[in-house]
């Protein structure tokens, strides 16, 4: 196993463990960095933002608000692949 | 000189597929959201249950040793015998108010279960519990919950088959008709989060800090105590915070009372 394959295996499961915590705000953080330092690394994020929301949102009455968890996962990851491109001009 | 042209396809064709694939996640979300309601959280809740169960029984001294189990109950056995006496006199008015509203035909006999908090709300965002009680308890969407010292504090709003999602009535946006202080003032108090409310009254209504507040709509006992009074010289109405007595991140068990 390569030493990136073992970061982002090791990356992903902090983020799983501060999603099942309810802990959002370094979950964001943690996405963040795996967005700018890995490929395809949206798919981990927005899986992430999908089991936040299916644990303590999705409720009927909320209306989008229940998918803050999706939404913001999308944008913070548009933002991230923005300014990486941008950087690496 | 003739150059090569960039091929740049392969760039293309692997964005294009991942925008698919992600369009596709979102959408079927959504849509299983929409025909399946508890699908995901069904899903998901069984995958994380077991981890915050362990994380209970841990903070709940799962790990001590025998001894100290011992000695910690023997310690709270001694702790609940001297509390004993001071609650006797309790006890005695208590029973009284009972036997007082039995006599006006309000006495309550609607059942009332215990159940475990196995996940306060996370820093902001949705102010919800879960507990350890679910559809095979025979909860129902609206059973009201209450915390120590019979303070009702939420309703439920779903039910997974082993748990379920509490609301808190302090959840943002959630909005409830208050009376504020002796003066019984009436006052529409909206959920700030965090267990705190915000109401507004005229700017001269008489209101100090530590009045009480009652919500009847919910319970008559008081809902909580003002903890500050805002108001500007030019400002028609003054707001008014108050908040629920007990801390709703460190809750540790409920009564949920079912219809």
């Amino acid at each position: 196993m390569s030493k990136r394959t073992f970061l982002r295996i090791t990356t992903d499961l902090a983020l799983l463990l501060c999603v099942l915590e309810g802990w959002w705000i370094p979950a964001i953080v943690i996405g963040v960095l795996g967005l700018w330092y890995f490929s395809f690394y949206v798919f981990d994020f927005l899986v992430a933002g999908i089991l936040f929301d299916s644990l303590f949102g999705i409720v009927s009455k909320l209306a989008w608000v229940s998918y803050a968890g999706t939404i913001l996962s999308l944008m913070l990851a548009e933002l991230v692949q923005t300014v990486k491109k941008l950087v690496r001009k | 000189m003739t150059y090569l042209a960039v091929r740049k396809t392969g760039r293309s064709f692997s964005f294009k597929l991942a925008l698919a694939f992600i369009v596709i996640i979102v959408l079927g979300t959504v849509g299983l959201n929409y025909f399946l309601p508890n699908f995901l959280p069904n899903l998901f809740g069984s995958i994380a249950r077991p981890f915050w169960q362990a994380q209970f029984s841990i903070r709940n001294g799962g790990l001590l040793s025998r001894e100290d189990l011992l000695r910690e109950n023997l310690e709270l056995r001694q702790t609940i015998a001297a509390h004993d006496i001071s609650l006797a006199a309790v006890f005695a008015t208590e029973l009284e108010n009972q036997e007082l509203k039995n006599l006006f035909g309000r006495a309550s006999t609607t059942p009332a279960i215990l159940a475990a908090v196995i996940m306060t709300p996370p820093a902001s965002l949705y102010d919800e519990l879960i507990i350890d009680l679910g559809r095979d308890s025979g909860l129902k969407k609206g059973d009201k919950v209450y915390a120590s010292g019979g303070l009702a504090i939420g309703e439920v709003i779903e039910i997974m088959s082993q748990s379920a999602k509490v609301s808190l009535y302090s959840s943002p946006g959630n909005k409830l008709e208050v009376l504020i202080g002796s003066n019984n003032l009436a006052a529409t108090a909206t959920g700030q989060g965090g267990g705190q409310f915000l109401a507004e009254l005229p700017q001269g209504a008489p209101i100090e800090v530590g009045e009480q507040v009652v919500a009847p709509s919910i319970d008559s006992r008081p809902l909580g105590q003002v903890a500050s009074v805002v108001s500007g010289p030019a400002e028609t109405f003054k707001r008014v915070l108050f908040a629920l007595p007990i801390n709703i991140y460190q809750i540790r068990w409920v009564l949920v009372e079912k219809k």
